[in-house]
């Protein structure tokens, strides 16, 4: 049952993703965007790291999500033309062929094995935490000024 | 049903897509969308083998993803605004010189 739900959340994730490249506005991308990370957030959820599911949801399809948005309101609203070259098109419908191939194929391939989703144990996350503010807390401080740097440039542009 | 596989053909397939996203479109904006696709399909692939494996350490790493993949969205994107400012449209094809 999770892995129906697991190969449903993905299969939205890609199609989200493929409508998202043929978008004409920019805004039609963002919102496309939007859905794959909410389903990306669904699938940490059904692969057993529902924190990580929640942080997806609050910092991705939250607030880079309204960054993204405020950037799309102060851009121009559309382009004459907006693939890179006179091919790009033929390329990107390619590009959504090659993923329809692969999942099809690793969908019948993973059907006649056995389910092999695992729940990760409350445990997980316990360690997790443990190992953030832990060994690896010289790295969690340097994410979070690098978070705190990124958030004073976009204050000091916006100031300018 | 296998669900690594359907995690790996999720993930391989948004990170194509987000790396066609980022060669076949000229805006910047949606090269940025792009970049973010490649950075989640990198990150599922890694939260879904750590948790198969009760590994923690693959945990604490996808969140340091996160972060890091959030704070690079917030300077590309005020990168854009200042050029969108300066120069009236974000699109890869009018950068032609950068100036300190």
């Amino acid at each position: 049952m999770a892995a129906t739900a697991l190969a449903i959340c993905g299969g939205c994730a890609v199609l989200f993703a493929a409508f998202a490249l043929f978008q004409r506005t920019l805004y039609g991308s963002a919102l496309c965007l939007l859905a794959v990370l909410l389903q990306v957030g669904a699938a940490y959820f059904l692969i057993g790291a529902p924190l990580l599911g929640l942080i997806q949801v609050l910092v991705y399809a939250g607030a880079v999500m309204v960054l993204l948005v405020v950037a799309v309101m102060s851009s121009p609203p559309q382009l004459n033309e907006p693939w890179a070259g006179g091919t790009a098109k033929w390329l990107a419908w390619l590009a959504v062929l090659a993923p329809a191939a692969e999942l099809l194929s690793l969908l019948r391939a993973a059907s006649g094995a056995p389910a092999a989703l695992q729940r990760a144990p409350a445990a997980l996350e316990r360690q997790m935490a443990f190992l953030l503010f832990g060994p690896y807390a010289p790295l969690t401080e340097i994410a979070g000024l690098l978070v705190l740097v990124a958030a004073l440039s976009i204050l000091r542009e916006s100031h300018e | 049903m296998n669900s690594s596989l359907l995690v790996w053909g999720a993930s391989g397939s948004l990170f194509i897509l987000g790396a066609a996203f980022l060669v076949l479109r000229r805006q910047l904006i949606a090269m940025i969308i792009g970049l973010e696709l490649m950075i989640n399909a990198a990150n599922l692939n890694i939260v879904a083998y750590a948790a198969r494996r009760g590994d923690a350490a693959g945990l604490a790493a996808a969140m340091l993803v996160i972060a890091a993949a959030a704070a690079e969205a917030v300077v590309g994107l005020s990168l854009i605004l200042n050029l969108l400012r300066e120069e009236g449209a974000a699109e890869s094809d009018r950068i032609r010189e950068l100036s300190g």
